[in-house]
């Protein structure tokens, strides 16, 4: 049986190698880039969970779980969340309001870029490891007990 | 100049309500078909066309999601809840006349709510009509933020609580999903398939690497 699923996806298995390195080097430009053209950390997020995505519909989500396990990502969406907040407490610690990012830095403008990084890169963390873990649980009949 | 200034704004209106037309055409598809699957790429479909509605308009951050979340991740989760049904609409057992009635009261408020509402572009919208908000955003927010992209200076500096909410809206899907569905627990019984095959601790990249997943499915052909 697992012969028959093989040579039914040998094109799209080796296409799909082909395609995943670039999706997600796309996805940490459309990160990395969000200042500068569109793109930012939602959009960045989906796109690098799209790549685990088509690995698991390719190669069976069983193999997909067992390169990034779901307790990574369940450790990974609450880091992103505590990475947003907590770039706005760090803020209040250095003298400024929550979410202000002006004190971050010695420079207004230095501060601002760092507290769009941080927080650009706690939406893409989180939004990335949501999605993957949303396909997990719908792609798996769950157990009958 | 300004004849060309209302030439493309003819267009774009013109691109506009076609590509409206066909999310409409879109949507009474789905509404009609039985099958959920016809109905779930359908979804899709409708995703991209309201992403090329938000390009016409400009709105080239929106479109991007759209086209990502929309048309791409969630026909996908859509797909895979549906493998955990079935692919064809249940008939329907009852009468349910209330329910149009209402659906159509609803519907008929809505549209009637739009009309109240400024046309495309106009300078009574909100966006124009308040000159201290979206002037500011455009002439200073460069100087002020430093980031050419004014979405990204509004989306997470001047309206940084707003996408901290987002993002832990996101957060908490994810919770209520795992709550709900579940997760199913597949990582014993594959610890066990590739321990006994695999002594070496194999990294993620060798894992994607195409020889070590040949030997893999051969192995589990055997099994």
């Amino acid at each position: 049986m697992m012969k028959k699923h093989k040579q039914r996806h040998e094109v799209l298995q080796v296409i799909s190698k082909l395609l995943i390195p670039f999706i997600l080097l796309f996805a940490f430009y459309v990160q990395f880039h969000g200042d500068y053209g569109p793109g930012g950390g939602f959009q960045a997020g989906v796109i690098f969970a799209a790549a685990f995505i088509l690995h698991g519909l390719i190669f069976g989500v069983k193999k997909t779980r067992y390169v990034l396990s779901a307790s990574i990502l369940k450790t990974g969406m609450s880091l992103g969340v505590i990475l947003y907040a907590g770039t706005g407490v760090l803020g209040m610690f250095l003298g400024g309001n929550f979410l202000d990012y002006n004190v971050l830095a010695s420079n207004k403008l230095s501060g601002q870029h760092w507290g769009i990084f941080a927080v650009e890169l706690g939406v893409g963390l989180t939004v990335a490891c949501v999605m993957i873990i949303l396909f997990y649980s719908f792609s798996l009949k769950p157990e009958k007990n | 100049m300004t004849d060309l200034g209302i030439d493309i704004i003819l267009t774009k209106q013109i691109t506009i309500m076609v590509l409206l037309s066909f999310l409409v055409i879109t949507v009474i598809a789905i509404i009609w078909l039985k099958d959920l699957f016809a109905a779930v790429i359908l979804l899709g479909v409708y995703s991209l066309i309201a992403a090329a509605i938000f390009v016409v308009m400009d709105a080239v951050d929106v479109a991007f999601t759209e086209a990502a979340v929309g048309a791409g991740v969630s026909t996908i989760l859509l797909l895979g809840a549906l493998s955990l049904t079935e692919h064809e609409q249940k008939p329907q057992q009852h009468n349910n006349i209330i329910a149009i009635v209402f659906v159509i009261i609803t519907g008929a408020l809505l549209i009637y709510g739009t009309l109240d509402l400024p046309y495309y572009g106009s300078a009574l919208s909100a966006a124009n009509s308040h000159p201290e908000i979206a002037q500011r955003f455009i002439m200073e927010s460069y100087d002020e933020i430093g980031v050419p992209n004014m979405v990204t200076s509004v989306l997470a500096s001047y309206r940084g609580y707003d996408t901290l909410g987002e993002t832990a809206v996101v957060f908490t899907a994810a919770v209520g999903v795992l709550a709900l569905v579940g997760l199913r627990r597949i990582y014993r019984e594959n610890e066990q398939e590739f321990g006994s095959h695999h002594t070496t601790k194999s990294t993620f990249f060798s894992r994607l690497s195409a020889k070590n997943n040949k030997s893999k499915h051969h192995k589990e052909g055997e099994i």
